[in-house]
């Protein structure tokens, strides 16, 4: 063995490692990735993953369709006699309502916040190691994405852009343990900070901390964003507390909320681009 | 080297980095592969077939390879896949020449234990040291399980490789 120790190739292998090593270090004191590799790399393999993902999703609708297929097939059968044509109706306008109705929510927001600049995305990877569900989309910089873009779907928040590529963003979820969010309870106005914690993550909960001991707030009330500080717009729902427990200090109270959207499974997304009052991304940090 | 083993050579190591990109994307593709939540991380196991067929310097520069594509994905700071697994792939290949022989039940506990010291190493750095709430439940329901599923896979990486590599190893 000594004599790879007395090697070019370790020689070079210690060079590599020394530079990795002093990257890291870079990385870690600064808190972000190394933009040109992770850029370059991000662009050259996002299509790719673009193209597996898609493939995937159709994949398992094609065998859901084939194995509810005989089931439907004998419903159908039973009842094809006497309603044949008007279950083909109704099939058809059930299709049609569940897409307006998909659309419509779409359009909702947008009516509601009229100075919203959407861009729709698709969850193109989601990373093996990563405990808090965080994931890849498949717009970058090129689509105007840029760094603290709020992430939300039609039901509510759902993470925040931390870094942005040339054709993909990395997306932090709200159930990451670093995602601070202000919020408040839309019933009762009080407000709190939700935030993720590793065991809540793993069930797609998330914490609103600091709410008073001596407050209204109840499980079933719907917890939104309070807009301040300019990363994310008023009103956004983050969630529906599910329970209300006392913190460790029994200062306050901690609420623990369930997202409208189960985030450790969201396929497609929204970008909020820009709202009023939105702080730059250096404001932002 | 002459010229039939330096294009033997190169097509190898081309087969080699396109089956590291398959495992990466595969591994990173939300929903595929996902079994009671836990996914295999395959490019560990690439790495340490890799390592074990190719030796120590290749076993590094792959794992170099790994680590980079592994930080670009990850939402921790950059680096930390790419030390390791130089390290790691590193190790394997010296292993392999000086203690193991290079076999299928070397490659599925050499891969579980490369994950699993990966997974320790990365937990504590991400997640340990800040003092997360849940941290040491999340070893043992994510990490192991994750370790023994990645070594599972690693024998199917194996076998894909003893039967491609023999097409692009020179004769003696």
């Amino acid at each position: 063995m000594g004599d790879f120790f007395k090697s070019v190739q370790f020689k070079i292998l210690a060079l590599l490692l020394a530079l990795v090593f002093a990257f890291a270090l870079r990385s870690a004191q600064t808190g972000t990735a190394i933009p040109m590799i992770s850029k370059l790399t991000g662009a050259l393999l996002t299509p790719a993953q673009s193209a597996a993902t898609t493939t995937v999703n159709s994949t398992r609708q094609f065998f859901t369709e084939y194995f509810s297929g005989p089931r439907l097939a004998d419903e159908n059968e039973q009842l094809r006699s006497e309603l044949d044509a008007l279950r083909n109706q109704l099939v058809e306008y059930d299709r049609i309502k569940a897409e307006n109705e998909q659309l419509k929510n779409y359009l909702d927001i947008k009516d509601k916040n009229p100075d919203f600049d959407f861009e729709p995305a698709m969850v193109i990877g989601r990373d093996a190691s990563d405990r808090f569900y965080s994931f890849t989309i498949d717009k970058g910089s090129h689509d105007g994405v840029a760094e603290n873009d709020p992430v939300i779907t039609e039901a509510g928040l759902v993470g925040i852009v931390s870094e942005v590529g040339i054709s993909h963003s990395k997306v932090l979820t709200i159930l990451d343990a670093t995602v601070n969010v202000g919020v408040m309870d839309s019933r009762t106005r009080e407000i709190g900070a939700a935030n993720g914690e590793l065991s809540l993550a793993e069930e797609g909960l998330l914490k609103v901390n600091y709410l008073p001991r001596d407050g209204q707030a109840q499980p079933g009330d719907i917890i939104v964003t309070t807009g301040i500080g300019g990363l994310y717009p008023r009103g956004l729902i983050v969630g529906t507390i599910k329970e209300l427990l006392s913190d460790s200090r029994k200062l306050s109270l901690y609420a623990v909320t369930e997202p409208p959207t189960d985030i450790r499974t969201v396929q497609n997304v929204l970008i909020i681009k820009y709202f009023d009052g939105q702080a730059s991304a250096e404001q932002g940090e | 080297m002459d010229q039939k083993q330096k294009r033997l050579f190169i097509i190898k190591n081309i087969i080699y980095t396109l089956l590291m990109l398959c495992c990466y994307i595969l591994q990173e593709t939300p929903g595929l592969l996902e079994f009671f939540g836990v996914r295999p991380m395959l490019i560990i196991a690439m790495v340490v077939c890799i390592a074990m067929f190719e030796g120590e310097f290749f076993g590094g520069i792959y794992g170099l390879f790994a680590g980079i594509l592994c930080d670009t994905a990850a939402f921790h700071f950059f680096g930390i896949a790419s030390v390791l697994f130089l390290i790691l792939g590193c190790g394997c290949g010296l292993l392999i020449i000086y203690l193991v022989q290079p076999n299928l039940k070397t490659a599925f506990l050499l891969t579980a234990a490369f994950s699993f010291v990966y997974g320790i190493i990365s937990h504590y750095l991400i997640y340990g040291m800040w003092g997360y709430e849940g941290a040491s439940l999340r070893l043992l329901t994510k990490t192991v399980p994750c370790a023994v599923y990645t070594a599972l896979a690693s024998v199917l990486i194996f076998m894909l490789l003893t039967r491609i590599l023999p097409r692009f190893t020179p004769e003696e």
